[in-house]
């Protein structure tokens, strides 16, 4: 659970809830809301790396519903709702043709990638009724409409993120709560430096790419924030795909 | 929580509390066959707002208790989540039996 109480001052900093903190986007995205004056609290499946006063890291691995469940109890003692959540965690790893995946490969992206999201989703909108501008935000990929080779569970995972997403930012809107997907290109992060290993499998990546670079996450979070602003409380249900032309 | 009579005091005081809010239209006066959920429902509830409606209720019961209370709708014996109905009445049993 978290590792401490949120002070009187916390508590009343809006408050973001992002899985996946402990590396790449997901701690470039709360670094960048504890700037902004947020309460960020993270989860990751190991200890957090992020030192912060207005931080609080709980263990949680997404996959398990109640360890979500038990995570979305314990901050809604604490902090009362949530105003941002931010479904960052997944899972991107070298995968192989459809034909050659092998089952426990197909279940880890099941799992992380869809079920996941879903009880992160699930759990945290509940806290985001009463909550005026709430927002939520999930991570999709340019995989999804490039129907690249060898992503077959990851971007089909990628695209249910988004159809889930859309379905929620209608069931919300009555509320008030924004639903939106940032689908980045290739970013450089653990998992990128990773498939990289791979020959040229970053340079044929980019050629794909609308804007043949590496996405910054300074890039993904001005996104998030157009999001997030108040004047965004009419936008929901898009997928905003970042470096691409779809 | 062991007392009955309190639970079903706290669902009226939770859909009073909805109504005052706008999340339904009017005020219900909450018995045992009052039908909060499903077809016939006397609640109002939509879908969101019966959610509403739950997180109310687990708050209300939080402060009456002083412990973590979470109602899971296919706990509750009597619930068909194919065929969704549920009545003040068996939702004030299965409250009892949550905190008692």
């Amino acid at each position: 659970m978290a590792d401490r109480a949120p002070s009187e001052t916390e508590t009343q900093k809006p408050v973001a809830v992002i899985t996946g903190t402990s590396r790449g986007l997901g701690r470039a995205l709360a670094e960048h809301f504890l700037a902004r004056g947020h309460a960020v609290a993270g989860c990751s499946r190991g200890e957090g790396t992020i030192d912060h006063e207005a931080y609080h890291h709980t263990v949680v691995d997404i996959r398990e519903e109640t360890e979500v469940q038990a995570w979305a109890r314990a901050l809604r003692r604490e902090f009362g709702g949530v105003d941002l959540l931010i479904g960052n965690a997944g899972l991107a790893r070298s995968a192989l043709y459809l034909a050659m995946t092998p089952g426990d490969v197909f279940d880890d992206f099941l799992r992380v990638n869809f079920a996941g999201v879903f009880f992160t989703l699930r759990e945290f909108s509940k806290l985001m009724l009463r909550r005026p501008d709430a927002r939520v935000i999930t991570i999709s990929s340019t995989m999804v409409p490039l129907h690249q080779e060898g992503t077959s569970c990851y971007a089909a995972t990628k695209a249910a993120v988004e159809e889930m997403t859309k379905v929620l930012a209608r069931e919300l809107a009555p509320q008030g709560i924004t639903c939106n997907v940032i689908a980045p290109a290739m970013m450089d992060t653990e998992a990128s430096r990773e498939l990289a290993k791979d020959g040229d499998w970053k340079e044929r990546m980019l050629e794909k790419q609308t804007i043949p670079r590496v996405i910054g996450m300074d890039e993904i979070c001005h996104v998030a924030d157009f999001f997030v602003s108040p004047l965004a409380g009419a936008v929901t249900g898009q997928v905003v795909y970042v470096g691409l032309v779809d | 929580m062991s007392d009955r009579k309190k639970a079903l005091a706290l669902i009226q005081a939770s859909l009073d509390s909805l109504a005052r809010s706008g999340t339904i239209k009017n005020e219900i006066a909450v018995d045992d066959e009052t039908v909060l959920m499903g077809s016939g429902a006397d609640s109002g509830l939509d879908s969101l707002g019966f959610v509403n409606f739950v997180m109310d209720l687990e708050d209300r019961l939080m402060q009456e208790t002083g412990r973590d209370c979470a109602i899971v709708l296919t706990d509750i014996e009597g619930f068909d989540i194919n065929s969704p109905t549920l009545t003040a009445g068996i939702l004030a049993d299965h409250m009892t039996g949550l905190t008692g």
